[in-house]
């Protein structure tokens, strides 16, 4: 009993990380129904310029200020630039350029900072934190980042309810057409929604880069959970990607507590399969399904 | 002698290997309504689309007022004055009937004369006051119409998608209390 309380607190922090990569692209898809492979690959670069800013200025929350700032900017950047064009082209146009941004980023990380493994700082202590005498399986950095995850989600849920940009993001990811009807400058909107992508996706790699060591392919496997989460969710549900990064991370962290790390990955990989075989459209999607 | 609303000259437009418009020339005066009849497959929604900026026409002129709006994004045509109603399309069902509104108010208005704005269409049409909260997907396809009509009706000039009958075409001029002129067929 003991350690599955330790399990599932411990699935928690992990769980978030993921729910906040699920959220990025659960953004992206909304708005413009892409799917965008280089999420992981854009965090990875973002946690970069963190380092180097925390090796510059000696203050860690220098760092994850610029982090957010250099998520903001390259998401919109990236839509501006490259995904702009293959926006109203066949789907893989879309496909072949993500997936081209993520090698790119990933080369351009390794030719500026180099492969060598970096460690990256936590922003509170590591140390496990107990209850009496029992260990809960979790510290203050892990209540930090499902805080941090949870604000961010917050944050965009009233964003998206209560504020004109917010309503106008969702007019577009509803029907762009009538949105532009309406006046609505849907470049500008779907430039905004990719910039707060890359500002969650950022978010997740300052607040996992800690644990997973920081490298030009350490974001790969967390962007799979990440995407696999958002496909437990469904993929159209902001909520959905939150409640599939936990249920995945509680449930991958029983699975490497009951059965060994090593098969972490495999039951990953079935998570995603079973989900697309079982019910592709994700637990709380409102759509029938989609092809990718 | 006042400058025509809304010209069009020469324009040619079409989808793929199909042009629909050779050579349309058509002028709107201020304070009319202008109707265009033709059979099906004719070109009228075609005609619609590309004054609205959907289709890019391949050759010719559109302007409003003299400000030249050939080949510029519907949103910016919108914003310009020409406001586009087209048949069940006016508005977004997956949000309410006073979000539609808010959002059609959002690039006329600061956000001072926006509350305004919207008292004064629930007003006018009190049966969006009643359905103010309801999901614009609730409906009929005539209501979202006069929804549609309510949002664009500040527009210099309206492009409507479809007339069911000359009677309702004056009744909804009237109730909408156009104030300039307006295109539809």
């Amino acid at each position: 009993m003991r350690e599955f309380v330790q399990f599932t607190l411990g699935g928690i922090s992990f769980g978030m990380v993921y729910a906040a990569i699920a959220l990025s692209l659960v953004l992206i898809w909304r708005g413009t129904r892409i799917l965008n492979y280089s999420q992981g690959a854009m965090a990875m670069l973002t946690t970069y310029i963190a380092l180097t800013v925390i090796n510059h200025t000696g203050s860690y929350w220098a760092g994850f200020a610029a982090a957010l700032a250099a998520g903001l900017a390259l998401g919109a950047l990236a839509e501006r630039t490259v995904i702009r064009p293959v926006e109203n082209k066949p789907p893989l146009n879309a496909v072949v350029v993500t997936i081209g941004m993520l090698v790119f980023l990933e080369g351009l990380a390794g030719i500026i900072y180099g492969g060598q493994y970096r460690s990256f700082p936590a922003a509170f202590s590591i140390t496990g934190l107990h209850a009496g005498s029992l260990a809960l399986g979790i510290s203050l950095n892990d209540c930090f980042v499902a805080g941090a995850v949870l604000l961010a989600a917050l944050g965009l849920a009233v964003l998206f309810r209560y504020t004109p940009a917010g309503l106008r993001l969702r007019a577009t990811a509803f029907n762009a057409y009538a949105a532009r009807l309406l006046g609505v400058r849907v470049g500008r909107v779907l430039t905004l929604g990719w910039a707060l992508a890359g500002l969650i996706g950022a978010l997740a790699g300052v607040l996992v880069s800690p644990a997973t060591f920081l490298y030009p392919a350490s974001m790969d496997s967390i962007f799979v959970l990440g995407f696999t989460a958002a496909v437990i969710g469904g993929l159209d549900s902001p909520a959905g990607a939150v409640a599939g990064g936990l249920i995945l991370g509680v449930a991958l962290n029983y699975v490497g507590g009951y059965l060994g790390s090593n098969l972490v990955p495999i039951f990953g990989l079935a998570a995603l399969i079973l989900v697309l075989m079982v019910r592709p459209s994700g637990l709380f999607a409102t759509h029938a399904g989609r092809r990718v | 002698m006042t400058d025509p609303a809304l010209t069009i000259t020469g324009v040619v437009a079409g989808y793929g290997g199909v042009l629909a418009l050779r050579g349309v020339s058509l002028t709107v005066q201020p304070g009319t309504i202008t109707a265009v009849l033709g059979a099906n497959g004719a070109g009228k929604t075609t005609l619609l689309a590309t004054i609205s900026g959907f289709v890019r026409p391949r050759e010719g002129r559109i302007s409003l007022d003299g400000t030249d709006l050939t080949r510029r994004r519907p949103e910016e045509i919108a914003r310009a004055g020409l406001a586009h109603v087209p048949e069940g399309q006016g508005v977004i069902t997956e949000l309410t009937v006073e979000e539609n509104l808010r959002l059609g108010a959002l690039w006329r208005h600061g956000r001072a004369s926006r509350a305004e704005a919207l008292t004064d269409a629930f007003h006018r049409f009190p049966l969006l006051a009643a359905a103010r909260g309801r999901s614009a997907g609730t409906l009929s396809g005539g209501e979202r119409q006069i929804s549609a009509l309510a949002i664009a009706n500040q527009g210099i000039v309206l492009n409507l998608g479809r007339v069911v009958a000359a009677a309702d075409a004056a009744e909804l001029a009237a109730d909408v209390g156009l104030r300039q002129h307006y295109l539809g067929f």
